[in-house]
Order: C-alpha cells, then structure tokens, then sequence
C-alpha cells in the first residue's frame, strides 16, 4: 500500500542499565555487550516478566537513556542526539505496539491512528489522513464509534494502525498479543507480519509467548538482564 | 504541532468534571464581578442623584439623615428649621435657588413634597416633560415614574403608607385636593417616584400659617415671574386646577417671598449656589446661626467610605474565593494527572516532544479556567443586573450596573495567573521520565 521503507539496523553495544535501590545497591536491569539486528529482519525476545525485556525495547527506542553504551539505528546515535531530537526521530522511525495498547479512549479510532502526525504538524496533510484510513481499512475496524467500546483485538489492530501510520522502518511490539485471546492474537500476529514484509521495517517483538516468537526467524532470550541467541537450560521455549 | 483536537477530546470525554471545575469557577469570579460592578453603580447613580443639590441645610442632628431624607426622601423626623431662614435665603447673594423640602403625605407609595417651584426647574435649567410647574396651590407636579397622568385630581392621606392602621383606614384630609398639572423627566432617583406640590399646600393641610399674610393673596395674584411665562406658553387646552381654587385656599399665593413670622418651620432646605466660592461661603454661613448646612457630596463620600470598606471586605472574600477555587482546580488536575500519567507517557514514547505534553495539559486547564472566568463574567453581569432592579425596586435609585475596566482588569488577572498556575502540572508533566510513565508504576 505505501511506499516501501526500507527496515534499519540496530547495532548496540555495552548497554548497561542499572536503579539504585533504597538499601544504597544497585539492581542491573541490563547488561548488553552487543546486539545487532538486520535490516528488515524479524527478531524476537523472549524472557520471563521481570528479565528486563521491556527495558530493552524503551533501551533501544530512545525512551530510557542507560547509564551506558550506545545504540544506533543505521547511522543514528541514538544517544548522542539531544531528547528533542529523539523524539522526532523516534516520531517517524519507530512504530510501538503496547501490550495494554495504549489508545486514547477520547479519541476516534481515525483520530487514535492520526495522533502522531499531531506532534509536528498543524494540520493533517491529506496523504496522512488517507493513509490512517487505508491503514484502518487494513485492520478492519471502522474509522468512526467509539474507541472504548471496541473489542481488544480491535484496540490492538488500531494500535497497530497507529505504529504503522508513518511507514516506519523500526517496528518494536511489546508483548503485542499478551492480553488477546488466541484468534485475536493470531489476528493481530497475522497483521504485524505482513505489514512488516510489506514495507521491510525491522520488526522486534519482546513476548513470552513461544508460538508468536516462533514465527521470527531470529530468537533471543533475555535472563537477569542478559541476553543469549539460545534458549536458556532449563527454562526454555519447551511449551 | 496541534493539541488542539486531543484536548478537546478530553474534555468533551471528561465534561462531567470539566463542567464542574468551570462552573466553580465561574461562580468565584462572579461574585466578584457582581461586588466590584454593582459598588460602582450604587456610588455612581448616588453621587448623580445629590448632583441637582449644592448645600442641604438643616437642623444640627444627623447630616447623614438629613442627606438620606432629601436626596433619597427617605423619611425621617426631622427637626424643623425655623421658617426665617427659608425667608433669609431667598434674598442672600450668591444663591441661585432655595427650596424648602417638606414632607407628611403619601398618595399610595408616592411621598408628596412641598417645595416650590425654583425645584421643579432647578432653578430654570430643567425643564419638565410634560405640562409645567404647580402656580396655584392645588396644583402638583409628579415624578416620572408616578402613576397618574395630566388632569388628574388626588387627594393625599397622611403619615406613611407602610405604616398604616391595622384597620386598613387611612388619614385622609378631607376637602384638600390637588390637580396634577406636569410631569417630571426620568432622574434615576426616589424623586421620580414623588409628588411635589407647593410648600404652602403641606402647610394648609396641616393646619399652619402659608408663609403669605391673609390679605395678602390679592396682592400676589401673580405668581412668580418664571412661572407665569411658562404658563403664558402652555397650550390652552391644558390640565387646569381652576375648579379646585373655588374653595377659601384657592387664591393663597404660593412660593416665595414669605412673611418671616406666617412662615412655618421646614425639615429641609436644599441650596444651589451661583459658584463653587459662593458654596463654601453659604456653607460656612449657614453653619452659624443653629442650623448645620452640608455638601451631600461630601456626607455620601463618607458613606462611601463605610461602605467601601464592607466592598473590601467582600472583594477580599471574592479573591480569596477565586484563589480557593483555583486552588482547588490545581488539585483535582494534580489528581487527574497522576491517572493520566501513562497516556502522557504514551504520547512521548509515540515521538511527541516536550513541549506537545506541556501544551496538551495547559491547554486543558486553561480553557476550563478560561471558560469558568467568562461565564463569570456573565453571571456577575447578570447578578450585578439583577441586584440593580431589586435596589431599583426597593429605593428608586436608578443603578446601571455595567462591566466596565475593574471587572475585566480582575477577569484577565485571574486567567494570568491561572496561565500561570496551569504550567505547573504543565511543567511536572514536561519533567516525568517516559519509561517510568510507561510502566504505569
């Protein structure tokens, strides 16, 4: 449907994350040495709740600085820019799909799709809009009614709408299928997939579920904050 | 960027409480608009109304009362002036008109007063709206708001409506009656609302010597000179009183000069001087001699003063309401603000900068101040409006309550600050890390 964008390459390197804690330690919430994802590749990271998986996706969007190391989309340092350009980066480059979805119940499902062309510009330009309705169109889910009356399979199609809206060559998916039943989640699997082939964005999803993470050619699993490209003995990917 | 449609959504989403926090608002600032406006109107319509009056002379008692009692004809027993001075007046330098102001009879919720006809034209720079001033002592004029018209004949009943005999009965005086042969223009005053007859007709009914010696009536046929051009040029199909002078008062001549010793005592004398010099000198001569003399200006200043201080007193309550109320906005927006961490959070992590967040949480409390404050103004209008008829209703006084510069200089003072005060939550939003936000934690 849209132009075809090419996906990024991620390179990051000596990631470390680290909160004080009130006893005056330290907790290390990650500690990368290197992770690199190709162009236009799908990679999943598995890991228990509390292995630091959602770190890492907000580590590697842009949204939390670690304490140090570096990452860098293509040529983008990520943490060499300043918040403001961060932020506009992060507006075009990245799609995020949120486990709870994240939309906002005021607002149509149009408007939901259209809310990151409202952060730069006054007025929608009109590829936008047609685009945000194409987008639902592609999802299924009417432009119009009320967003809080949807179904969660449809919050998630219209989340994904939204990440989708400017192309971009980065799409991270936090556990995007955790709170869906198996046919929605198939769905909304089905979607990303497809949408991601179809414009090369470089698509990374965090999830324990092995089904949707079997669907990536490359697997990663993160423990205490560490990652490792095989599955961790004992625990495993065994269901 | 454009938050525009986000905060709008938002509002609309939560208009329950958004209506809420704009209604409170809403009622704080008009309160204060009703105090500020209303205060100015009461002072502005008052001072109008003592402006025809340059000096009120009266017995030293209350100068307040004595204010109250000719330029709102608020009645009062008054001590009486001896009639000499009245007299002494008509003949002292630098007066333009002295007019004696004396009260006792009521048609209905009119009070009747006797003066002379120097009132009724202040002196000639006033004329009347319809027909011309009383030149026979049966003859009356009304106000603009009495309801009675040319031609018609009245006769009084004394003492105070309100007070009346429980029995219903009413003191009437029999066999004096008085035909109403002009009207008055609108003043905005208790005025409108009275009867003036000639002072010599209040004395008649009362059973006192008029001021002109029994034989004197053919020798004053005449009456006064600015009179009887006025009724040279009325038309001749005009109210007459004719029938009404049949009777042994018709032919008591009226107005000034008086005899010093046939001239009754009066409650009131009111002064209009030739210049300002010549008020303060007539002022300070009236003072001597056991009668006190005022500016009612100046007595209603001190009013004012009082009553500034009761106005202060309800403009401080109104700001601090105000302040109340925004504080309690700040409070319920904090409150909302930590729900709405994580969508604020959202909207970083979906690229929006800083300054978009800043924007859609300032702008949210902003419009629910901004509309609060305008709807505030609104009431505070229609209160001040509303307030303005019941005193209308009440004393006479014309009021025009209106917004003027105050109202509006305490409107924008309070969507400042409020600007001011809405970046707050503006500013903590800005500052929130968005991972943290995000986890919803």
């Amino acid at each position: 449907m849209a132009k075809a964008a090419r996906g990024a390459r991620l390179v990051a390197e000596n990631i470390v994350v680290a909160y004080p804690l009130p006893t005056g330690d330290e907790l290390t919430a990650l500690e990368i040495e290197r992770l690199e994802i190709l162009s236009g590749s799908h990679t999943a990271v598995c890991g228990p709740s509390g292995s630091g998986k959602t770190t890492l996706l907000h580590v590697l969007c842009g949204i939390e600085a670690p304490r140090s190391g570096q990452v860098c989309w293509d040529a983008v340092d990520l943490f060499a820019l300043g918040e403001a350009a961060r932020d506009r980066w992060r507006r075009h480059a990245v799609g995020l799909v949120f486990q709870q979805f994240h939309l906002f119940p005021s607002l149509s499902p149009l408007e939901n799709v259209l809310l990151p062309a409202r952060f730069s510009a006054f007025r929608v330009d009109a590829a936008v809009a047609r685009r945000a309705r194409a987008l639902l169109d592609l999802v299924e889910v009417r432009v119009v009614g009320n967003t809080a009356r949807l179904s969660r399979g449809e919050m998630q199609r219209v989340a994904l709408a939204r990440a989708l809206l400017f192309a971009p060559p980065i799409l991270l998916a936090d556990e995007p299928t955790a709170s869906l039943d198996a046919e929605a989640a198939a769905r909304v699997a089905g979607l990303m997939f497809s949408a991601c082939r179809e414009t090369g964005a470089s698509l990374l999803l965090v999830t324990h579920d092995a089904a949707l993470a079997a669907r990536c050619p490359q697997v990663m699993h993160l423990a205490a904050g560490r990652l490792s490209s095989a599955a961790p003995e004992p625990l495993s990917v065994a269901s | 960027m454009n938050p525009l449609p986000l905060v709008f959504a938002e509002l609309r989403h939560n208009h329950a409480a958004v209506l809420a926090v704009a209604v409170l608002i809403a009622l704080a600032v008009s309160l204060g608009v009703a105090v500020s406006a209303q205060e100015r109107a009461l002072r502005n319509s008052s001072a109008a109304a003592a402006e025809p009056f340059d000096i009120v002379v009266g017995m030293p008692a209350s100068q307040t009362q004595l204010v109250l009692t000719t330029v709102y004809l608020q009645p009062a027993a008054l001590e009486l002036i001896p009639g000499r001075v009245l007299q002494h007046l008509q003949s002292t330098p630098g007066v333009r008109f002295a007019a004696p102001i004396a009260f006792g009879d009521y048609l209905g919720t009119s009070p009747i007063v006797g003066s002379t006809a120097a009132l009724l034209t202040l002196g000639g720079s006033r004329s009347m709206a319809e027909g011309r001033p009383f030149e026979r002592v049966h003859e009356a004029v009304i106000g603009a708001r009495v309801a009675a018209k040319l031609g018609d004949v009245f006769e009084p009943a004394h003492g105070d409506p309100s007070a009346a005999a429980p029995d219903g009965e009413t003191h009437v005086h029999h066999g004096f009656k008085y035909a109403v042969v002009g009207r008055l223009g609108p003043t905005g005053t208790p005025w409108d609302n009275a009867i003036i007859v000639p002072v010599e007709a209040v004395w008649l009914v009362h059973a006192l010597p008029t001021g002109h010696s029994s034989g004197a009536s053919g020798a004053r046929a005449k009456p006064t000179g600015e009179a009887s051009l006025l009724r040279e040029a009325a038309a001749p199909n005009e109210p007459q009183a004719d029938h009404l002078d049949d009777d042994e008062n018709g032919s008591i001549p009226i107005g000034p000069p008086w005899l010093e010793a046939e001239t009754p005592g009066v409650p009131a004398i009111v002064v209009k001087a030739n210049s300002v010099g010549d008020a303060y000198r007539l002022r300070a001569e009236l003072r001597r001699g056991g009668t006190t003399a005022v500016f009612p200006a100046e007595i209603l200043l001190d009013l004012y003063s009082t009553l500034g201080d009761a106005r202060d007193v309800l403009a401080i309550i109104s700001v601090a309401a105000q302040a109340l109320v925004i504080a309690a906005v700040l409070l319920a927006v904090f409150a909302v603000l930590a729900a709405r961490r994580q969508q604020l959070a959202v909207l970083r992590a979906l690229g929006a900068s800083r300054s978009f967040v800043f924007a859609v949480v300032w702008c949210q409390v902003m419009i629910m101040i901004a509309a609060g404050a305008l709807i505030g103004l609104g009431l505070g209008w229609f209160g001040a409006q509303a307030i303005s008829r019941i005193v209308e209703a009440r004393t006479g006084l014309a009021m025009a309550a209106r917004i003027a510069r105050p109202e509006l200089v305490m409107v924008l003072a309070l969507l400042l600050v409020g600007a001011l005060l809405a970046a707050v939550p503006g500013i903590i939003s800005y500052r929130r890390p968005v991972s943290e936000g995000l986890r919803g934690s």
